[in-house]
């Protein structure tokens, strides 16, 4: 150490003294060049003759002597200054390589924080040509090689002349590169964009030893790259090994993964990722940005993804409790038509697991400052009914009146069994009068309940129900309890619910005289329900009373569909009734319908059945 | 019928001016009787099921929708089997939409799909490659407790295979493995069927056809036979179901299609799609050294693969050496052989078409309206030459009274007007008299108010 320290202040000495005789050193410095080749010239000799005999190293000490000898002739023709300070240079510097390779290691980590590549790179090239103390030439190892592979790398050398120089690595005794050198040789294919290079260069390191496997970092470089140039399958073969290896998936090439899959339509392969990722430890934690989070929830509820829907609302919901923990808080919320999609979503594919996570992240998103829509009550109904929850699906119904019960005439449609509960009566009819039984048993049971619970809107969808499994005795049941057992009033949609019920059956005097009877108590029949009233005329095949009714109902003020119109229009045609067919004409003219041509079903009148060979 | 007509004339006339009123009200009661039977062609549930099924066997089926409004507005109640008919209907015309409403229009009704019923829609979904929607049926029969048969999974794996989903239909090998269910030989050619479609084509396709091929004979006797009486008594066939190349053709006798080569099936209409023909001599030779007899559809797609791959000679030969064992030749090959011929439409090919279609006339052999149509759509596209081909199809056709399809008729027209011919040509002008009655009829797709 001693020595060393000695040899440090020499050094100093000579680095002061440079500058006040710049001229005189210049000229010193060419000559100094001019000898390494001379020294390297007698390198091998004296090592390939050593091996043989001891003596020969003896030997090669001499020829160390005559190299000296060989520079002292030009000094002499020289000052006598510089002949003085030229052996002194010369001697501490290949002391100063010789001895410390450790050394040299904390100068290019010195040069590597000022970023003299040029430097490191010169002095590394010249080392590796200079002899150590023992005579020996100097023998780098990989720490010191990856110094000089990343001073290269940032002069700008290309991918192959970085692997020209791995490749020199053998020529050095017990020298190997390591994943950091290949790394390093990454690092430029990206830069290059080389995605074949890169690819069989990984496949390479794989092939090698434990020292040479790819790291986190081997991997992040690859398959960000092979995002960029848009070759997924290949990214996706190393996100697969990742896993598999128990690497760490970094975020950047996760949100890469993401993004592609989405983009690409990848839905489930994205699944996959997303599954492997959550079972191993490494990368559980992995999640996308909250916009990345929106695409994907989005792009899954368009493709009826449940899976990928109920990871995008994960993802979501984690983020919203990170942001709530934060101090300040961040509130995010989920865009509540999303958390609709998603339930919607749910409800198609029958994933219960995504229609609980739905509610929660909108409940976690409301805070309880706000309810939720119609519309995400009657997704959620929707669901619950497709899922045949019966049970869930009125209690969310009870949740519903009591946040939109006393909305009045103006909503009426929030609560009408024919458009917003529709999904429920289709539930309930599920296995015809038997669910319907079911239903309407547990709904009396509920209504003698503490606390009690009533509700039309429920009980009109069991009427619905009977009246679309043809069952007309059941439905007037239904209707007379809901005030003989129940308590309660019908409204408008029971009654509409009654006579669909009558209509179906050809019943239509009873029909009328329901629609009569809800007009003398005072409520006001809608639009549904002078279509059901028309509809009655039309399976009677009375055509006039239908078009009376319509007459009624457009001084009512309301206006009838094209649907009933293109049927009473198809009535006029079967029943050969071409007055009532040219006033429909006109009430269509006058209504800017367009109803379309009649000749593909007239092909129906036309045709001969085999039912008429039997008769 | 003219008595009738001016009878009919004067009593509006009487009507009008106000004598005659009751001769001409009886007359004409007893004249709308017939046409307003006509017009309510069906009354009850019983007569609408016929109707259904005959519309279905009439290969009408875009009016299935039609005949269902028509009983809704009569206000009869459907029953299962009505839409048990409807379901057929839409499968086998591939309705998708249609198909999808009946079954909610069933749901309403308290009527709970069965799994006859789930199969023709998954496979209604492969029909319309759209194994998504399949998948997600498959799902539905899980929440609705019913449980899927081996036609469930035979119809998913083909669905699955339409669309090229490999993955897919490996999955659902698995399931039917679990649930102790054996490959039958729909099942080989689902998995052809799958590679087929599956893009970019795997490099091994041909491999893989031959390996499905071998393996389709060796499962077991015993394995669960997948036929289904309720099928068979509405006539869909398994090929139908299934949605394989042979379904058009099941129902022919004869020898046309040998139900025991199904996997053969699939791979020489693979083979001749992909315009491969290593991979059918490799077929044809595995089927000689078992001493087996290509029938006629493995012959279709045989010279159907030689000719869209150049190779038009050979596909002639393939048809000569079938003449000379003094088989029944069905209309289908003469045209296999013509169109194959017409492929790239050089003048050598052109004149062997007619040539082939000229024996086939010897031969008493005649082309329908559809093998006609197709035929001429074809031999329209010829752009130089003498239109003679195309001339000779028209000919065949009219001699017999069969008017070709609209789209076929307009090819052929356009064909004839591009060509130096006067206008007056009699040719020509009963072509556009003929263009312009079918495009009045079918060409025009604004809607016109009445």
């Amino acid at each position: 150490m001693a020595s060393q320290m000695a040899i440090l202040f020499r050094t100093r000495t000579l680095l002061s003294s440079k500058p006040t005789t710049t001229l005189i050193k210049t000229i010193t410095t060419f000559p100094f060049l001019s000898q390494e080749p001379q020294l390297v010239d007698p390198t091998p000799p004296p090592s390939s003759s050593s091996t043989p005999l001891p003596p020969n190293p003896a030997s090669g000490s001499p020829l160390y002597h005559e190299n000296w000898r060989s520079p002292i002739p030009p000094p002499p023709s020289s000052a006598g200054t510089s002949h003085a300070l030229s052996p002194v240079g010369f001697y501490n510097r290949a002391t100063s390589d010789t001895y410390d390779p450790r050394a040299l290691l904390d100068l290019f980590g010195d040069w590597m924080a000022s970023q003299q590549w040029h430097d490191v790179k010169f002095l590394f090239e010249s080392w590796v040509r200079s002899l150590d103390k023992t005579g020996k030439p100097n023998k780098p190892d990989v720490n010191l090689f990856n110094h000089y592979l990343r001073a290269n790398l940032m002069l700008g050398a290309s991918a192959a002349e970085l692997l020209d120089l791995v490749a020199q690595m053998a020529e050095f005794d017990n020298v190997a590169p390591n994943t950091a050198s290949f790394n390093l040789v990454l690092k430029a294919m990206c830069q290059a964009k080389e995605t074949l290079a890169a690819d069989k260069l990984l496949q390479r390191m794989l092939q090698s030893g434990n020292d040479a496997l790819p790291d986190d970092e081997s991997y992040d470089l690859v398959i960000g790259m092979l995002f960029s140039m848009g070759q997924i399958d290949t990214a996706f073969k190393y996100i697969d090994l990742i896993l598999k290896s128990g690497n760490v998936l970094s975020m950047k090439v996760f949100m890469n993964c993401v993004g592609s899959c989405v983009n690409k339509g990848r839905l489930d392969t994205l699944v996959t990722i997303i599954e492997r990722c959550r079972a191993s430890d490494q990368n559980k934690a992995l999640c996308p940005n909250w916009d990345l989070c929106n695409f994907i929830v989005e792009i899954a509820t368009r493709e009826d993804n449940s899976k990928l829907s109920f990871y995008g609302l994960e993802f979501m919901a984690k983020w919203i409790v990170k942001g709530e923990r934060q101090r300040p808080p961040i509130y995010l919320s989920v865009d509540e038509g999303l958390v609709l999609s998603a339930l919607l979503t749910a409800g198609r594919t029958y994933n219960s697991d995504l229609l609980v996570a739905s509610w929660a992240v909108l409940d976690r998103s409301l805070r309880k400052k706000k309810v939720p829509n119609p519309e995400s009550y009657l997704g959620k109904i929707y669901a619950l009914a497709s899922l045949g929850n019966l049970q869930k699906a009125f209690g969310t119904l009870n949740e519903y009146e009591a946040a939109y019960g006393d909305s009045g005439q103006e909503a009426e449609d929030l609560f009408c069994p024919f458009t917003s509960l529709h999904p429920l009566v289709v539930a309930c009819s599920k296995k015809g009068f038997e669910t319907l039984d079911n239903v309407y048993f547990q709904l009396e049971n509920l209504n003698r309940a503490e606390p009690p619970y009533k509700s039309v809107a429920a009980l009109n969808c069991v009427i619905l129900g009977c009246a679309n499994i043809w069952d007309l005795d059941r439905a007037y049941q239904t209707f007379e309890s809901i005030g003989s057992t129940f308590g309660l009033i019908p409204d408008i949609h029971s009654y509409n619910g009654l006579m669909y019920a009558f209509g179906k059956l050809k019943k239509t005097h009873e029909a009328t005289r329901v629609f009569e009877h809800l007009v003398s108590l005072g409520l006001k029949p809608n639009a549904k329900s002078y279509s059901l009233l028309v509809d009655a005329h039309l399976i009677n095949r009375d055509v006039k009373s239908a078009l009376a009714v319509i007459d009624d109902m457009r001084a009512a003020g309301y206006e009838p569909s094209k649907e009933v119109l293109k049927k009473v229009r198809r009535r006029c045609m079967r029943e050969m009734d071409n007055e009532s067919d040219a006033r429909v004409q006109s009430l269509v003219n006058s209504l800017n319908y367009r109803l379309g041509s009649e000749n593909r079903r007239d092909i129906l009148f036309n045709l001969n059945y085999s039912s008429m060979g039997y008769a | 019928m003219k008595f009738l007509q001016s009878l009919i004339a004067q009593s509006r006339y009487a009507a009008r001016a106000g004598s005659l009123n009751r001769v001409s009200g009886l007359r004409f009661f007893s004249v709308s009787t017939e046409e307003y039977s006509k017009r309510n062609y069906a009354n009850n549930v019983a007569e609408y099921n016929t109707v259904l099924g005959s519309l279905t066997a009439q290969r009408r089926n875009f009016l299935l929708r039609d005949v269902y409004d028509d009983m809704m507005l009569d206000g009869v109640k459907p029953t299962r089997d009505t839409f048990h008919s409807l379901a057929v209907g839409t499968m086998k015309a591939a309705r998708m939409q249609d198909a999808f409403y009946f079954a909610d229009q069933m749901k309403i009704m308290g009527l709970l799909p069965d799994v006859t019923l789930y199969n023709f829609l998954i496979s209604t979904c492969g029909k319309c490659k759209n194994s998504n929607k399949a998948i997600q049926i498959l799902e539905e029969m899980k929440c609705m407790e019913v449980k899927p048969n081996i036609q469930t999974y035979i119809c998913l794996l083909n669905a699955c295979a339409a669309d090229g989903r490999i993955d897919r239909v490996y999955a659902i090998v698995r399931d039917m493995t679990a649930a102790g269910l054996g490959l039958n030989e729909f099942c080989y050619a689902g998995l052809i069927v799958a590679h087929k479609n599956k893009t970019p084509l795997p490099d091994d396709f041909a491999a893989k056809v031959i390996e499905f091929v071998e393996r389709s004979k060796m499962w077991s006797s015993v394995e669960t036979n997948s036929a289904n009486a309720e099928n068979v008594m509405m006539g869909v066939s398994d090929e139908e179901l299934y949605s394989l190349p042979t379904a058009e053709y099941a129902h022919r006798r004869g020898g046309f299609v040998v139900r025991q080569f199904t996997a053969y099936h699939t791979a020489f209409h693979a083979a001749a799609d992909l315009k491969n023909v290593e991979l059918t001599d490799t077929l044809l030779e595995m089927l000689n050294k078992q001493g087996k007899t290509p029938d006629i559809f493995i012959l279709m797609q045989v010279i159907r693969c030689y000719c869209h791959a150049g190779d038009i000679e050979r596909g002639l030969q393939n048809f000569e050496n079938h003449l000379r064992q003094d088989r029944s030749v069905p209309a289908e090959l003469f045209v296999t052989l013509a169109e194959g011929a017409m492929v790239g439409y050089t003048e050598k090919g052109m004149q062997m078409a007619q040539d082939i279609l000229v024996r086939m006339n010897e031969r008493n052999i005649f082309l329908n309206n559809k093998l006609g149509s197709e035929l001429l759509f074809t031999a329209a596209g010829e752009k130089t030459g003498g239109y003679i081909t195309a001339n000779y199809i028209w000919d065949l056709m009219q001699a017999r009274g069969i008017t070709p399809s609209f789209p076929a008729v307009e090819a052929y027209y356009q064909g004839l007007k591009d060509r130096e011919i006067p206008e007056d040509d009699p040719r020509l002008v009963l072509v556009s008299r003929i263009h312009k009655n079918l495009s009045v009829r079918f060409g025009n797709r604004t809607n016109i108010n009445l």
